[in-house]
């Protein structure tokens, strides 16, 4: 065994079921360095059976380990937990050549790399590093052209600005090079190495290292977001990785909210101000507590410049909440320091996708907190739920019910005819409550409020269920674990750009770049920490580089286990054909009949035209036509979803029934979340009473069984299933099903 | 063009020549047009039926109630754009062109019916006039409670409706004919005050229906809001125009 394997690693990411024995390594990760993983306490493993086998090539064991088990937050505490991640570093001698996953002495999986692979020779004269990117010269493209993707080999892209230490690795489990260096994610550095390292099986080698100058961003001139700048780059940063549930910047945060939670709900820079910025309900608010009937919301002139301003089922969606945010961030930075705490603090973001990290960051589920001689923890709210009526007040995130989809999607606006809306919604004007969510917005921003919020029965107060804060957007703003939530969602947006710097970019229309105020309407605003007005516009907010923070990740989920289970890749090729802009959008077939929705939930038949499912199966066959930019596409669409609980989550199933009577097959397309459907039910407030509409993307699922001779769609079924039981008195129900093609 | 902003151009084009058409149609006929003149006409200083009889035969009412109908279709047609895309989206393609025509004529068969006490409120205003400033008068008083009611604002909002739409026979015809007529009853409800302005108007009559034209695309693109007693006019249009104009622009950053 040569000297310089004697350190190396490899970091491997599991699944296991305990209670059903199956389990898949997914991806092993060869490395220099121990990650720090599986470094806890290995009694669990032992305990559960599960260990990781270590073989050479004659399949003689040569180690065994036993990793630690972290298993997911379920439903019911009675239940024991059984679905588990293991992240473990082994040591990798010579000899190794393969690993088992072994649960109570029986083999479940294997991993056999196959054999290293071959760098490229013309790796070096064809890789380039750091040019620019033409539109935004404060991205670094590292590009590879002669680079082809193969089987077991994957690349890590690691950067040390000159003014650090360590490595930080900016990607993991890439098929290719390819990588886009943001050097906003450097504060402060004049050079930073970039490196490409080659992970084959259990080698691991770097091929390429550079050097790359950083010029110190030029400053823009003016533009409202600079104003607010106050020096170098701050960076948000994961709520689970601040190194404890009382890190500083949680424990400060708590400080600064409960000094805002104590000014007059018309003072421009109190707690309950910013929640009545994002929506107010003066019913909900005065049963909760959250003022008293003798309170005066903020005088007219006030109320109608800063309150209910929250942009949803809009392309405006994402740039209103980021504004949002910033101006939240800065007021509590002032508090903090006002406080005589640090002068840098920032928000942390809410990464639930992450391994373990879909529970409620402790700090935020406790009444108690460090100081307790200054009363209840600001940050704990009785009105959080969750998502399990049986336990009230235990919150996480069922991960079934939320997917990263929208990454995948390459335009930033869509269509309104049910198609797709887009990455970020479609266009409107001013819209504090559409009824047509964006495809981040629906999932998984939707979800996460319902999920967190919860509902309740107050039999005294009213027939119908109430929406914990988080559930409403007319009280979401109110509990401190909102803006966490908004900050990962805000952090997925430059994800999203960042992962495909060519195809997913803003738009550039007037409409959005000005915001609704170049449509004759109200311009987005909040207040700064001194009281005076923060005018900002979409097309500032989309300049990230201007704005004067950054986040400490820009992995959407969890890089391991996304590189492994495709969590969020799509089939290349079919991505770069879709332009949704005049392409044709017609229906398949659509449900007869209202489909109410109660207790676990409701099924419903869909019938299918049969020239139009021909259509459809003939043109999925066909595959792109070549030069065409309009793949085909298909789309389940929940139409006029009206209802009173706006904490509902609805995963959607869809079944497509066998021939000549054979069973059918089903499958997830994904869920629901009807945030904001009391509001876009109801009638007297000067609403539409439409209802929320929604698109789920289905084209995978049903060009498998459309050109299938198994399969007979003449009828299909669409399965809705409540995370929680949907109260009868909440008369939720959805207007119409309709199955929509999208394509040339 | 924003791909939803390159769908509504599909829908509005076709609705914008046909009403450019209706438009035309008006012009032309502007020098036998017939129903402004029969709403407007000096015959109607003195009340008597027995002259009514009398224009009744110089005006067909075939006649009054084809220009009636043109001039429905020239003021609408732009406002239809919402519902018949509506219409379109959620319609099997070989059903599409039978939707949208019994729509149509379900939204038709309103604004006929309503039509005639339109008209006859016209007719009315006429009959009782004993001079030109209190037919405006009246004109605009009727206007002005109608425009400042809840019951206007009602009928606003619901020209917003989507509903759900059946697909597939008899159902869909019904669904398709039955939103039309309720389309029809939100707009007569929000339009019929106003459009005694162009049929009370004799000279400038195109102009008079131009300018309530443009006055009730204006008001459409206000939000839908809470039904009350209250002054509303237009606001949306004027801070569009003032934008669109370059009159107003961002304040200088006044400092960090």
């Amino acid at each position: 065994m040569a000297d310089n394997e004697s350190d190396a690693f490899a970091h491997v990411i599991a699944n296991i079921d305990t209670e059903s024995g199956e389990g898949r390594i997914r991806y092993v990760l060869p490395t220099r360095m121990r990650t720090g993983s599986g470094e806890g306490s290995a009694a669990d493993a032992r305990d559960e059976g599960v260990s990781l086998v270590l073989k050479d090539a004659d399949g003689n064991e040569i180690g065994r380990v036993h990793p630690e088990l972290r298993f997911e937050v379920r439903h019911d505490d009675e239940e024991k937990p059984h679905r588990a991640i293991i992240q473990q570093d082994i040591a990798v001698s010579g000899a190794l050549s393969k690993i088992d996953l072994e649960f109570r002495g029986r083999t479940i999986d294997a991993f056999q790399p196959q054999s290293a692979a071959v760098v490229d020779r013309q790796f070096r004269e064809t890789a380039t590093f750091g040019l620019p990117l033409p539109d935004e010269p404060h991205k670094l493209s590292l590009g590879t052209p002669k680079i082809a993707q193969r089987g077991g080999v994957s690349y890590m892209v690691q950067a040390r600005p000159d003014n650090a230490d360590q490595w930080q690795t900016l990607a993991v489990g890439k098929s290719t090079p390819d990588f886009v260096v943001d050097k906003n994610q450097f504060p402060g550095a004049s050079s930073v190495d970039v490196r490409i390292t080659q992970n084959a099986g259990f080698q691991s080698r770097t091929v390429d290292q550079r050097n790359i100058k950083l010029e110190q961003p030029q400053a823009s001139i003016g533009g409202p977001a600079r104003q607010l700048k106050e020096g170098s780059m701050l960076v948000r940063r994961n709520v689970w990785e601040l190194g404890g549930d009382w890190a500083d910047p949680i424990l400060w945060y708590a400080r600064a909210v409960a000094v805002l939670k104590a000014k007059p709900i018309d003072e421009r820079t109190s707690w309950r101000f910013w929640a009545g910025m994002h929506g107010y309900h003066q019913g909900l608010w005065e049963f909760y507590g959250y003022k008293t009937s003798d309170e005066q919301v903020p005088a007219k002139a006030d109320f109608d410049l800063f309150w209910q301003q929250c942009q949803h089922g809009s392309w405006y969606f994402l740039p209103w909440h980021r504004g949002y945010l910033i101006g939240f961030e800065k007021l509590i930075r002032a508090t903090v320091k006002a406080l005589k705490g640090p002068d840098d603090w920032t928000l942390p973001y809410w990464n639930y996708f992450k391994a373990g990290q879909n529970g409620l960051p402790p700090a935020f589920g406790s009444p108690d907190w460090p100081d307790k001689d200054k009363g209840v923890n600001p940050l704990f709210v009785e009105q959080r739920w969750g998502p399990d009526p049986e336990q009230p007040g235990k919150v996480f995130i069922p991960l079934e019910a939320v997917n990263l989809d929208a990454m995948t999607v390459h335009e930033f606006t869509g269509v309104a005819s049910g198609g797709d809306r887009g990455f970020g919604g479609i266009d409107t004007g001013f819209e504090h409550g559409g009824d047509k969510h964006g495809d981040l917005e629906g999932q998984p921003h939707d979800q996460v409020h319902g999920l967190v919020g919860g509902e309740k029965m107050f039999p005294d107060a009213s027939p119908r269920p109430l929406p914990g804060l988080m559930s409403a957007p007319v009280t979401a703003g109110l509990d401190p674990i909102f803006w966490l939530h908004h900050a990962n969602i805000d952090r997925l947006w430059e994800s999203w750009r960042q992962s495909a710097p060519e195809k997913n970019k803003d738009p550039e229309e007037t409409s959005w770049k000005a915001g609704p105020a170049s449509l004759g309407q109200h311009s987005f605003v909040v207040p700064k920490p001194d009281g005076s007005e923060w005018k900002f516009t979409p097309g500032e907010m989309s300049d990230f580089a201007s704005l004067d923070y950054t986040y400490s990740d820009f992995t959407p989920g969890d890089a391991a286990a996304e590189a492994a289970a495709g969590m969020i890749a799509t089939a290349p090729g079919v991505i770069a054909m879709t332009q949704s802009r005049g392409a044709t959008i017609e229906v398949v077939g659509a449900s007869d009949n209202t489909l109410p929705v109660a207790g676990r939930g409701a099924e419903a038949t869909i019938p299918l035209d049969a020239n139009m499912r021909a259509k459809v199966a003939g043109k999925l066959a066909a595959g792109p036509v070549p030069g065409g930019t309009k793949a085909e596409q298909v789309f389940l669409n929940l139409e006029n979803v009206r209802g009173y609980s706006d904490a509902t989550v609805l995963q959607v199933y869809m079944q497509f029934p066998g021939k000549g009577g054979a069973p059918s097959t089903e499958r997830q397309v994904g869920s629901i979340g009807l945030f904001g459907v009391t509001k876009a039910t109801e009638l007297d407030g000067g609403q539409v009473g439409n209802g929320l509409s929604y698109v789920l993307n289905i084209t995978k699922p049903y060009s498998e069984f459309a050109g299938s001779s198994n399969a007979d769609l003449a009828n299909v079924g669409v399965r809705l299933q409540a995370v929680a039981p949907v109260h009868q008195a909440a008369d939720v129900s959805v207007g119409r099903i309709s199955i929509v093609r999208q394509g040339d | 063009m924003t791909p939803a902003a390159h769908e509504r151009l599909q829908i509005r084009l076709p609705l914008a020549a046909a009403a450019a058409a209706s438009w035309a149609a008006m012009a032309a006929l502007s020098e036998q047009r017939t129903l402004a003149v029969f709403c407007s006409t000096d015959i109607w200083s003195t009340l008597s039926l027995d002259r009514l009889a009398v224009a009744m035969t110089f005006y067909s009412p075939e006649r009054l109630v084809g220009e009636w109908m043109l001039m429905v279709a020239a003021m609408m047609m732009p406002m239809l754009a919402g519902a018949v895309g509506h219409v379109r989206a959620r319609t099997l393609p070989n059903r599409r062109p039978r939707s949208l025509a019994l729509f149509m004529v379900g939204y038709a068969a309103i604004w006929i019916a309503c039509g005639l006490p339109i008209v006859l409120a016209a007719l009315a205003l006429q009959l009782m006039q004993s001079g030109p400033i209190v037919t405006v008068a009246l004109v605009g008083s009727i206007i002005l409670v109608w425009q400042f009611s809840p019951g206007k604002q009602f009928c606003l909002n619901h020209c917003h409706d989507l509903p759900p739409l059946a697909a597939r026979g008899l159902r869909a015809d019904l669904a398709a004919l039955r939103y039309g007529a309720t389309r029809g009853i939100w707009c007569c409800g929000t339009c019929w005050a106003l459009m005694l302005i162009p049929l009370t108007t004799q000279s400038g009559h195109l102009l008079a229906m131009a300018a309530t034209s443009a006055f009730l695309i204006a008001e459409r693109l206000d939000k839908p809001r809470r039904p009350a007693w209250e002054m509303r006019w237009p606001s949306t249009i004027v801070r569009l125009l003032w934008f669109r104009l370059g009159l107003w622009r961002r304040p200088a950053p006044a400092g960090g």
